[in-house]
């Protein structure tokens, strides 16, 4: 079955479906499947942030220059230690992006302790989680994948105060 | 006519004694090496964007949520330095050193 195209509003629907599944697989004990998945919720819901941004709306599709990172160097696509990031699986680059990028366009937002908080959670998701996962025969600990679970919520939860709804 | 004006009174700080205690601390840091050894750790970074992000790794507000420690950390910055300096802080990031070792945040 080909795959329809990509849209914003796709990703916004993915996202609820991956955490869907992700919390069905922690709640039957399938820790890796669930920390696996619920990365790509992180992932997606920082990606939206930024084209939100950029004012691209819900019908746009994703392009190729959308996915470009090079493209998104300049915008803030960086490690903490300002590398260029060349992953767009990197979740703390994403969150750089986003934020960075916010700054860049004066678009100020209101409650830096709420951005601090999500800072928090990206970092703990991103330290948690690889797209690796899928070919590792390692389970993860319950404890891990709740607590990261959790944070995820967190971020989906809160996804409109970063221009995401 | 008459009129009754009411003034709004500034908001005080939520938790006066960590607030100062912060204060104080942003006041008198020096530029430094981070050293986990420290009972509470700042890392400032400045933007090209003259907007600043601010971690604070401090475990006596271990009790409290992450965003209260965040807006502890903005009551004491504009303490210490005042609105104007407080209100380029866009990032106010307050953890635990167990949580700084949990995310591996780079000190």
């Amino acid at each position: 079955m080909k795959p329809e195209p990509e849209t914003i509003e796709s990703l916004l629907l993915a996202s609820g479906s991956r955490l869907s599944e992700a919390y069905v697989l922690l709640a039957n004990q399938h820790h890796a499947g669930s920390t696996y998945l619920s990365g790509y919720v992180v992932e997606i819901i920082l990606k939206l942030a930024y084209f939100k941004l950029k004012n691209y709306q819900y019908s746009d599709e994703i392009t190729r220059s959308m996915r470009n990172p090079k493209l998104l160097i300049e915008d803030g696509f960086r490690k903490d230690s300002g590398e260029p990031s060349s992953n767009l699986h990197d979740l703390i680059p994403l969150f750089n992006l986003f934020s960075t990028y916010s700054e860049k366009i004066g678009k100020r937002f209101h409650d830096p302790a709420f951005l601090g908080t999500m800072r928090f959670h990206v970092h703990f998701v991103e330290q948690n989680w690889s797209t690796d996962l899928r070919y590792s025969p390692k389970s993860v600990d319950s404890e891990t994948a709740i607590k990261l679970f959790q944070s995820v919520l967190f971020i989906f939860l809160n996804k409109s105060k970063m221009g995401v709804v | 006519m008459s009129r009754k004006i009411y003034h709004f009174e500034e908001p005080k700080p939520l938790f006066p004694e960590l607030t100062d205690q912060l204060a104080q601390e942003f006041l008198s840091e020096t530029t430094s090496q981070l050293s986990f050894e420290d009972e509470i750790i700042i890392r400032e970074d400045h933007t090209p964007y003259e907007t600043y992000h601010i971690t604070v790794v401090w475990d006596d507000w271990e009790f409290l949520e992450k965003e209260v420690r965040g807006k502890i950390i903005l009551d004491a910055y504009k303490q210490a330095f005042g609105d104007q300096e407080s209100n380029k802080i866009t990032i106010a990031l307050g953890i635990t050193k167990k949580e700084a070792q949990e995310i591996k945040i780079d000190l």
